[in-house]
């Protein structure tokens, strides 16, 4: 396994989203749940992980309960909204197309003739 | 954007909650990742210190958490506010000084703008208002013009058929003595039609209003007041008898407490018409229009009518005869421009107090320079410094405005109760509402940017370069001197501009007071009665009485000499009508006044005789008919030529009777001394026929000594002789003439006022600039002793410059004021706007005292030990 990579800025926000679309989660949960399914590639700074949770549920993106968790605690569970499952389905096509594109672009050799 | 207000004001609410639940959050991270790395095999020390590790700073990541809630403005406004607070209680005497200045400020602002709210904008007390108008008859006649000219009564009923109102009612006011229930006293009586009421769509608090059958009859209807104040809110005054001027009438009715039409009526009785009189108009019309016509259309239909009944109207004037004038207008149109004037008035203290507050809070910016360096050392940025500031200049002027505006509220009743009457119409209607509470916290938002904006600036631009040592009083930037000059040139400048309206007002009341009214005031005791047609049914009753009456009085000891008017001038009759001259077919529209008068009226009033002769004993109710004419009528209608033996009827035209001119006497003033005197046709009363103007009548007697014993002699004259009689004004001419004079002098007291308080809130910010100045200079001055200036030098050298900001203001102010005067030129009388005594007065007085205020501190600089001054550099 390589070293984990640094985050691309602005790509936290998404995999949070990602992540919370899977099902609830409290915060560690989500963070575990982004190692998991980036299959360890990204390293999250535990440190920002909070501000960015607290900033998509003030833009409504995501809502927030409390609730039991695995080792019978009480933990504030994230849940997905409307408006961002709307967000996280833009975002995933913007992806895509910023990645086709990056991919054509760097795919690209020297013109000959 | 409604989830992220939610989510803003979910942690705004329920602050602690949300602090305790992110607490809760982070902890719950740690534990759980503390466990994770326990069962990864470390220890649990070491587990707990590797999950603190990896989330990192706590206190950081809350931080920005509530950031990311949108929670740092608050914060932050919260911190500043709590720290201006102890900012302020650290330092009570700028904040005593500058919120009691705001407070001033705002309350006179805020009563003066209820006043302007309640009776120049609120819309009238009844059903849809705009369509309620009155109209009046407009005419010029050579030198004499009316725009609120009243209506005959056949005019009236002819009005009443235009599809242009859906109502008319006329209404006639005047004074009236009422009897019967404890003490005879006087009420405004208004006589009215059965209309009136509906048009207005009011109905009685009790009781009932007149019906269309009660015209003519003996009914009245109390206003609240007077039911309230005569008779003790009696329930059961309805059905009582009580007499109107000698004439038993029955109380039919009493009016709710808002109903105030026509303005200050205490008693409502139905109008008699008489449909064939058109040579005495009394009647003023309202109308409501009708849906759809407008006051101009209106206005084309009625004049259309005048000018086919035609008579009325002098051919000439037939086209600009009429005017329609929303009930509002022609309610509060008059004080329109006063009330404007006392706005820009407050308006204008308001700003100087607001450069106050800029001025001291300058002063305290300088002295917290050393604050405001650290703070930007510690890393503060000049967005957030300025906010800081302007944080602690709008706490200012949130406290100063709530002070201010309870002030007003807990006032305004005192302040109202000092306005004399008929200065201010709806007055009953004046109370401090939401309109103007709204008003003022938006003004006071307004001055604290205004006053807290340049001070938070200039205060926030330090150099960081600067150290504390440097940074001292004299470490002052060359911009904030000259902002603070600023503010003092604009302050003088504006205390110019209302010192000089004052003047002005002040100077016209003095002019006024000096105006000759035509006759010799003093001394002159008066006393009005009237006499019911039931008691002195006819002319030779009436007459008979008035004769013995004046018989006595001329008796009694002390009254040199005595005679009897029914047109008393600064009365409270009015007989103005039109006449005719012989030859001439249509009546002029010079309307005059028409006394009756008893031999001695001229030689007692005082006025003089300038041709022919006056009434005496050979004018008998059989001798040929005659009349005095006041010159203006003389040369009115006979311009260069010889007025005596001219003749003249004051009744039909085509029949007479015709008076012969045998005198011509000077003008007299007749009810304001502001307006030109009102021509005069007297006629002797032996020789009035009309009973109508013979009910009233006003004795005059000149007191040889002691007028106070006169008038109290008088009295018992006129109660020996009819015990019934139901009332008697009895005043000192002297005193009815000061009377009209109450409105120029409030006038002139109010803007006097504003003035004065904008002059003591300029000096001292003069004096603050100054010993502000004096404080900076001190080293400079120190040096300056130590090197022989002498005292007179230091003196020149500190008042020297204030002088020369006060001396900038005042050219300033004089153009300003030059500008301004000329909306007082309605308000003034014999003084032109430009008037060069105010203005050389105005600029001397501030002058001088601007002066003073720099002196005190200049004389403390003065005393400065050069030893002292030079240490404390």
């Amino acid at each position: 396994m390589t070293d984990p990579a640094p985050l691309l800025p602005g790509t936290l926000d998404l995999l949070i989203l990602k992540a919370v679309s899977l099902g609830p989660q409290h915060g560690i949960g989500v963070l575990m749940r982004i190692e998991q399914i980036s299959g360890q590639a990204f390293a999250i700074e535990q440190g920002a992980l909070y501000p960015a949770l607290h900033r998509l549920e003030h833009q409504g993106l995501l809502e927030s309960d409390w609730g039991a968790s695995e080792n019978n605690r009480r933990a504030r569970y994230y849940r997905l909204t409307s408006a961002g499952r709307r967000r996280l389905g833009e975002e995933t096509a913007q992806w895509n197309r910023v990645v086709a594109a990056m991919t054509t672009a760097l795919k690209a050799s020297p013109e000959r003739g | 954007m409604r989830a992220w207000l939610r989510s803003l004001l979910n942690a705004l609410f329920r602050r602690s909650r949300y602090e305790s639940e992110l607490d809760e959050e982070l902890r719950f991270h740690l534990e759980t990742r503390a466990e994770q790395l326990e069962r990864s095999g470390l220890g649990r020390a070491e587990a707990d210190r590797r999950a603190r590790l990896e989330l990192g700073a706590v206190e950081s990541a809350k931080e920005r958490c509530r950031d990311a809630r949108g929670l740092r403005w608050p914060d932050e406004i919260r911190q500043d506010l709590r720290f201006a607070f102890r900012g302020f209680r650290r330092n009570p005497g700028f904040t005593v000084t500058a919120v009691l200045t705001l407070a001033l400020g705002i309350c006179a602002n805020a009563a003066v703008f209820t006043v302007v709210q309640s009776v120049l904008l609120q819309p009238l007390p009844y059903p849809e208002p705009e369509r309620l108008v009155m109209v009046y008859t407009v005419g010029a006649f050579g030198p004499f013009s009316w725009t609120d000219g009243p209506f005959a009564d056949p005019d009236y009923l002819e009005l009443r058929k235009l599809a242009a109102f859906s109502e008319v009612a006329t209404v006639t006011t005047n004074e009236a003595a009422v009897s019967g229930t404890g003490d005879p006293a006087r009420a405004v009586r208004s006589a009215v039609t059965a209309s009136l009421f509906p048009l207005l769509r009011v109905r009685s608090a009790r009781g009932r209003v007149f019906l269309t059958e009660d015209e003519g009859s003996p009914v009245a209807v109390l206003s609240d007041r007077l039911w309230r104040g005569r008779f003790k809110a009696d329930p059961a005054v309805i059905g009582r008898v009580e007499s109107v001027d000698g004439v038993p009438h029955t109380i039919v009715g009493v009016m709710p407490p808002a109903f105030d039409f026509p303005p200050n009526t205490e008693l409502w009785t139905p109008l008699r018409l008489q449909p064939s009189s058109r040579h005495n108009a009394f009647n003023r019309i309202v109308g409501r229009l009708a849906g759809g016509v407008s006051a101009e259309q209106a206005r084309a239909q009625v004049t259309a009518l005048m000018t086919s009944v035609g008579r009325s109207l002098p051919p000439e004037k037939r086209s600009a005869g009429i005017g329609v004038v929303g009930l509002r207008e022609s309610l509060v149109g008059k004080v329109r421009p006063l009330l404007l004037v006392f706005l820009a008035a407050v308006a204008c203290v308001l700003l100087i107090a607001c450069t106050n507050i800029a001025n001291l809070l300058l002063a305290r910016a300088a002295a917290r320079g050393q604050e405001m360096s650290v703070r930007a050392t510690l890393g503060a940025g000049r967005a957030r410094l300025v906010r800081q500031l302007l944080t602690e200049s709008l706490a200012l002027a949130v406290l100063g405005g709530a002070l201010g505006l309870a002030l007003a509220r807990l006032g305004l009743p005192a302040l109202l109760a000092w306005v004399p009457p008929d200065v201010l119409p709806r007055i009953e209607e004046v109370r401090v509402g939401g309109v103007v509470s709204g008003v003022a916290f938006a003004a006071c938002l307004l001055t604290g940017l205004l006053f807290g904006l340049a001070p938070a600036l200039s205060g926030s631009r330090r150099e960081l370069v600067q150290t504390p040592r440097t940074r001292g009083a004299s470490g002052i930037g060359r911009a904030e001197r000259r902002l603070r000059g600023g503010l003092v040139v604009a302050q003088t400048a504006l205390v110019m501009v209302l010192l000089v309206g004052a003047g002005l007002l002040l100077k016209s009341f003095w002019k006024l007071q000096r105006v000759d009214p035509g006759f010799r005031r003093d001394r002159l005791v008066t006393m009005s009665l009237s006499l019911s047609d039931r008691r002195y049914p006819t002319v030779e009753h009436k007459l008979a009485f008035y004769d013995r009456l004046l018989e006595r009085i001329r008796g009694l000891p002390g009254a040199g000499d005595a005679s009897a008017v029914n047109l008393l001038p600064f009365g409270l009759q009015s007989w103005n009508g039109d006449f005719a001259i012989e030859g001439q077919d249509e009546p002029t529209t010079l309307i005059v006044g028409k006394p009756a008068v008893s031999d001695h009226y001229f030689r007692v009033m005082g006025i003089p005789l300038r041709r022919g002769r006056v009434f005496d004993e050979r004018d008998a109710v059989d001798a040929p008919r005659v009349a005095v004419v006041s010159e203006a009528v003389a040369r009115y209608c006979w311009p260069g030529q010889d007025p005596l033996g001219r003749r003249l009827t004051m009744d039909d035209a085509s029949k007479g009777p015709w008076l012969t001119v045998v005198g011509v006497v000077g003008e007299v003033r007749q009810d304001n001394l502001a307006a030109d005197a009102l021509p005069m046709i007297y006629v002797p009363l032996r020789q009035e026929y009309h009973p109508f103007f013979l009910g009233a009548m006003a004795f005059v007697a000149r007191a040889d000594a002691d007028p106070a014993r006169l008038a109290a002699a008088l009295r018992a004259q006129a109660r020996a002789l009819d015990p019934e009689l139901p009332v008697q004004r009895v005043e000192m001419l002297d005193r009815l003439l000061s009377g009209s004079l109450a409105p120029p002098r409030f006038r002139a007291a109010v803007l006097l006022a504003f003035g004065l308080l904008a002059l003591v809130l300029a000096l001292v910010g003069i004096y603050g600039v100054t010993a502000y100045e004096v404080t900076r200079r001190t080293g400079e001055v120190g040096i300056r002793r130590a090197l022989g200036a002498q005292t007179s030098a230091v003196l020149r050298l500190v008042i020297g410059r204030s002088m020369g900001l006060v001396a900038a203001g005042l050219a300033a102010g004089i153009v300003a004021a030059l500008a301004a005067a000329r909306v007082l030129e309605s308000f003034l009388f014999a003084v032109t706007p430009l008037d060069p005594a105010t203005f050389a007065a105005v600029t001397l007085g501030i002058a001088c005292v601007a002066a003073l205020a720099s002196a005190i501190p200049a004389r403390r600089a003065a005393r400065v030990d050069p030893a002292v001054a030079l240490r404390s550099e």
